[in-house]
């Protein structure tokens, strides 16, 4: 059966508004508009990375807080973003990006897959959950002097350096496209 | 059938505006100068924090002067979000970055664009292009710790100065606000 022309441009539509989310997220994080960056999530909205989850806008916030906290300011740049459909009010992606983060010690620099899932709520769509992956998070100075050789490519201060989450070899976050 | 034809409309204009912004950068790495004029309006305005130049001649002349200190350049968008005001006016955010090089260094700068675009002649242009950054640096400096500074826009033969990102006080709200 042929999709309608309306539900074809319904969902061009909604990839856009899914775009803006994530350029949004970037410039309302680095800006500390906390109170309009919890509106980009859903009301049980979930922030993971492979080693903590957090429940809830509100809790979502503060986690940001207290992780912004130490930097005196951070970059965040989405690039590449795919989404896909899984019905008028639910979609997934996957955006590929990367991060630097400031204080007087030091910059991180870090390389960012978003897995993300889209829940229109309120008239708008969200974030309903958003898990960060990263293949190297490392101070400047460790990028240039050979970092990114080790496994353990997750080398922030105060610390002990982890093993990278990416690249996903073994597939254990298949997000989308899966 | 009217509301599909506009809707349709509106997803051909931020691809058209899309373009107009990629299209931007490679114009201006590749100094050509006219076509650049071309992609603001007549009125159109480019604004740094603490500059203003009105008129499409005076934008150009202000790139050429900009520019001819750096062998080449690297202009490059990434994220844009758009709104549609109207059929002939929108504003967007463009997360960006560049480098600049000379024979001497290459600067480094990271890159938020404020955009007012309007639709003139048939095409759209950017109307009013605002230019913040996080800092600009040589990649020299970037490497040894010229990011911990208040003062991140350390561009050689200027004074260092704060930069304008990020804007925890909201002073260049921009699209989306």
């Amino acid at each position: 059966v042929a999709d309608s022309l309306e539900h074809r441009l319904q969902r061009l539509e909604d990839r856009f508004a899914i775009q803006d989310l994530v350029v949004q997220y970037a410039t309302l994080l680095d800006d500390a508009q906390w109170d309009a960056l919890a509106e980009l999530f859903t009301t049980d909205g979930v922030f993971g990375s492979p080693h903590s989850t957090t429940s809830g806008r509100e809790a979502v916030i503060e986690n940001f807080k207290v992780k912004h906290a130490p930097f005196t300011w951070t970059w965040h740049d989405p690039h590449g973003v795919a989404v896909e459909f899984d019905d008028d009010d639910h979609a997934r992606g996957t955006v590929i990006g990367y991060a630097e983060l400031g204080n007087a010690e030091t910059t991180i620099c870090t390389s960012i897959r978003y897995l993300d899932d889209y829940h229109r709520e309120g008239g708008r769509w969200r974030f309903a959950r958003r898990t960060v992956l990263s293949l190297y998070g490392t101070s400047l100075d460790d990028r240039n002097g050979g970092g990114l050789q080790q496994a353990d490519r997750k080398r922030w201060p105060n610390r002990p350096a982890g093993p990278a989450e990416l690249p996903d070899y073994d597939r254990h976050y298949p997000g989308y496209p899966g | 059938v009217d509301q599909v034809e506009t809707r349709v409309r509106r997803l051909e204009d931020r691809l058209a505006i899309s373009d107009l912004v990629v299209t931007y950068a490679t114009l201006l790495d590749d100094r050509q100068w006219e076509r650049v004029g071309g992609l603001f309006a007549h009125d159109g305005v480019f604004a740094g924090p603490n500059s203003t130049i009105e008129g499409r001649d005076a934008i150009v002349e202000n790139f050429r002067v900009k520019l001819a200190p750096y062998a080449w350049t690297l202009h490059d968008p990434h994220g844009h979000a758009i709104e549609i005001d109207d059929d002939d006016h929108a504003r967007g955010t463009v997360i960006g970055y560049s480098e600049l090089g000379t024979s001497q260094t290459t600067l480094c700068t990271s890159i938020r664009y404020l955009d007012d675009y309007r639709r003139e002649d048939g095409r759209w242009r950017f109307a009013r292009r605002t230019v913040l950054s996080l800092y600009g640096v040589t990649v020299d400096d970037r490497n040894h710790g010229g990011l911990q500074h208040a003062e991140r826009k350390r561009w050689p033969g200027r004074p260092a100065e704060v930069a304008e990102l990020p804007d925890y006080d909201r002073r260049f709200p921009g699209y989306p606000g």
